[in-house]
């Protein structure tokens, strides 16, 4: 075996090696399921192309993610229990009815937008039943960048939230909303809509979800909410 | 006769009520929307003349004397002598104050345009979203549009009646239009234009009615002429005199007066940084009829624009009847030329305003003003040509649909949509995120003053574009502005930075603990707060225990 060869033998290894290295995540990644559980599908709308970029920044900004998300799972058995369920908000919406939110469109265009005046505004969700809720999916309106602020998510049984109700997400970093600091990022809006994922299951019949305005401007908007749960 | 005084007496009542309404209503919420850089520009020159007594016309900016003169009372009145004690609100109640004797000029059109007329168009004119947003702006749009309308209405008294009142009323009303805002030369051109056609009109009618004289109740004599000329003049000077030269202080002021046109010249065609403002001739018609932005609603004052139009028609068919017959009454000849005046004075300022690439949404005011006279014509003409009860119970409706329409929209526009840029009177306004960083910088303002720390602000942005923020920052002493990022940065705690800088910034404080929060101050334009490390921990310590 001459040089040439051995050479040849040597740079044939490292290169098996390092496809082995890169394709490993492929190779070794497990998309079957966890045991009892299954991938919450969810239908997205059309992304909107145009508009300028953002020019937001925020100290608890998440950075912007182009790709897919990762599958989410969820136990056997849950379903989306928010289609066409009633919604009630903090003041009646300037623009759009309530009942859009649980309507099942998604799509970024006006005539989907609920808007409601600016401030700390609500809009509250009312299920048939106490349900657990393991995922809830939230578009804001996604023609083009926005951060919505102070967005806040509780669950609860009490329809006035007088004890609170548990939060599955705050991102209000300065407690200016007054229902605690949040740990939780500010997002950029797209047509993925926000997945806020609670693994061991929250229970409860009413979701609400509080928010402060936005990057462009004062006002609150919703083009849907979903709530999966069994 | 009795009854006919009671039924005067009457109206007059119902009318009071109908102006404290429009006063209540446009005083409810002044202060929501937060201050446009033009506002806040306005109220701190009015500031100085309240603490320093000085003001000096400036030929190159912020329009005329009058507003900042006219604000003075209004402190007096609230015992005020400190800027720093200033609110919106007492800036504000000027032009609210303006917009109420702009109802009381239409009050003198009332027995030539008739009643109908007179009622449609001051309900109009109350409903209106353009009026009542720019009635609660600190700017000299509200002044203008009152003097210039004054002018127009005493020149048309003058006509027909020659008194001494109206000549003396129509100078002094024209020199505090000029001293308001330098556009009232394109309205004393447009109102010149429409004397003559009117003068033109008149003399083509005469034979008409029976008669060769150009008046035919007051004939005009070269004496009286004469007369009325130096008494016009006479009264155009005095308050232009007193407040160019800011009451004999600045006497400079009285030859910058004619300087200004230079400057607003290049202006209007354009050049240098008001080519931001420029604008496609059918701007001020798409703000009138449709305008839709983002998520908003659609806004249209349509219903004035579409009631105008039957005003303009109607008046155009009493003329053309009048040529056709070659026979009319004095009465009809005097209402007809009264339209070709209103006519051709409001729609030639409308016409130059269109044509001319400098805009902004506020200019539309004077030319809706006149849209709003004739859509009171447009009614009257419909309210005449129908008698029965049913088209008139339709009219009545027509007109409540229309004003609810109206009245809507002024609602969403002044308190929903305020900063909101989907609303077409919200021009390059400042928007709330930036009254919350102010809020911020007190809120933090009083932590400092517990633990006995100075509150300092500075705020760099390479372009000195700092409006509104001095505005904002009057209550705090000590305070500074800068182009470059200063050395000496120890013992500030709250830095205002526009993004440009921000690098610069963080280059100069050399890993200093800061907390950073980004601000819009206007659409797309941002402003970086830093805030000491140590006092936003405080700050955060204390949300903490607040929810707790």
């Amino acid at each position: 075996m001459n040089y040439t060869h051995k050479m040849y033998y040597v740079f044939s290894l490292i290169g098996i090696f390092v496809f082995c290295l890169l394709a490993s995540p492929t190779i070794f990644s497990d998309d079957t399921p966890p045991a009892g559980k299954t991938e919450l599908k969810l239908e997205l709308p059309e992304p909107f192309f145009g508009g300028t970029p953002i020019d937001y920044y925020s100290p608890n900004l998440e950075e912007e993610d182009y790709k897919d998300r990762p599958p989410y799972y969820v136990p056997e058995g849950v379903t989306l229990v928010s289609k066409d369920k009633p919604v009630t908000s903090s003041v009646p919406p300037t623009r759009g009815q309530l009942k859009q939110i649980t309507d099942g469109d998604k799509d970024y265009g006006k005539k989907s937008v609920v808007e409601l005046p600016s401030g700390l505004q609500w809009v509250q969700i009312e299920l048939d039943k106490e349900y657990t809720i393991y995922a809830i999916v939230v578009w804001h309106f996604h023609e083009g960048k926005r951060v919505y602020k102070d967005f806040i998510v509780t669950v609860g049984n009490d329809p006035e939230f007088k004890d609170g109700g548990k939060q599955v997400y705050n991102n209000d970093y300065d407690n200016s909303a007054g229902l605690g600091i949040g740990k939780d990022k500010e997002f950029i809006e797209n047509n993925k809509g926000r997945l806020i994922g609670i693994d061991e299951g929250v229970k409860g019949k009413y979701v609400r979800l509080y928010s402060n305005g936005n990057s462009y401007n004062d006002m609150n908007h919703y083009i849907e909410v979903e709530v999966y749960g069994k | 006769m009795l009854k006919k005084q009671f039924s005067k007496y009457f109206f007059f009542l119902i009318y009071l009520l109908f102006l404290f309404v429009v006063l209540i209503s446009r005083f409810y919420g002044i202060s929501i929307r937060p201050m446009h850089c033009d506002e806040a520009n306005q109220a701190y020159k009015t500031g100085i003349l309240l603490e320093k007594g000085i003001y000096k016309y400036d030929p190159h900016e912020h329009h005329g004397p009058l507003l900042y003169y006219s604000t003075l009372p209004v402190f007096y009145f609230c015992k005020v002598t400190h800027f720093k004690d200033t609110t919106e609100t007492m800036f504000r109640s000027i032009p609210v104050f303006f917009s109420l004797l702009l109802f009381l000029s239409i009050l003198t059109l009332k027995k030539y345009i008739g009643n109908p007329a007179f009622l449609v168009s001051s309900l109009l004119l109350a409903v209106s979203h353009a009026f009542f947003f720019y009635s609660r702006y600190y700017v000299h749009e509200i002044a203008f549009v009152l003097f210039s309308s004054i002018f127009i209405f005493s020149l048309w008294s003058y006509i027909n009646q020659q008194n001494i009142l109206s000549i003396i009323v129509a100078g002094v009303s024209l020199s505090l239009a000029f001293a308001t805002k330098e556009t009232t030369l394109i309205v004393l051109f447009a109102t010149s234009l429409s004397v003559i056609i009117t003068f033109f009109y008149l003399f083509k009618t005469s034979q008409f009615v029976g008669t060769y004289s150009i008046l035919t109740i007051y004939p005009v004599t070269l004496w009286k002429t004469y007369k009325y000329i130096s008494l016009f003049f006479i009264s155009f000077f005095i308050p232009w005199l007193l407040l160019f030269s800011s009451f004999f202080k600045n006497p400079q002021g009285l030859l910058d007066f004619f300087r200004a046109y230079q400057t607003y010249l290049f202006r209007a065609c354009g050049e240098g940084s008001s080519g931001i403002h420029d604008k496609p001739w059918w701007y001020y018609l798409q703000i009138l009829t449709y305008f839709n932005k983002t998520v908003g609603p659609i806004w249209s004052e349509g219903f004035i624009i579409l009631l105008c139009c039957i005003g303009i028609m109607s008046s155009l068919y009493l003329i053309i009847q009048i040529f056709i017959q070659k026979k009319c009454s004095e009465k009809e000849r005097k209402l007809s030329a009264l339209y070709i005046f209103l006519f051709f004075s409001f729609f030639i300022t409308f016409l130059i305003f269109s044509l001319i690439p400098y805009k902004t949404p506020w200019n539309i005011l004077f030319p809706l003003l006149g849209m709003i006279i004739f859509a009171g014509i447009g009614f009257q003409f419909l309210w005449q040509k129908f008698h029965r009860i049913w088209a008139r119970i339709i009219l009545l409706i027509f007109l409540t649909v229309g004003t609810y329409h109206l009245s809507n929209q002024t609602y969403q526009g002044n308190f929903i949509y305020y900063a909101d840029i989907s609303n077409p009177y919200v021009y390059a306004h400042t928007s709330s995120s930036l009254v919350k960083m102010i809020d911020r910088i007190y809120q933090l303002s009083d932590i400092l003053s517990k633990n006995n720390k100075e509150i300092i602000v500075f705020v760099i942005d390479p372009t000195n574009d700092y409006w509104p923020i001095p505005w904002y920052l009057r209550k705090i002493d000590k305070k500074g502005f800068w182009s470059k990022t200063p050395s000496d940065i120890d013992t500030v705690p709250f830095w205002i930075v526009s993004p440009e800088l921000s690098h610069e910034f963080e280059k100069v404080i050399n890993g200093k603990p800061y907390m950073k929060e980004v601000y819009t101050i206007r659409p797309g334009v941002f402003r970086y707060l830093y805030i000491e490390q140590s006092l936003w921990d405080k700050f955060i310590e204390n949300q903490c225990a607040q929810k707790k």
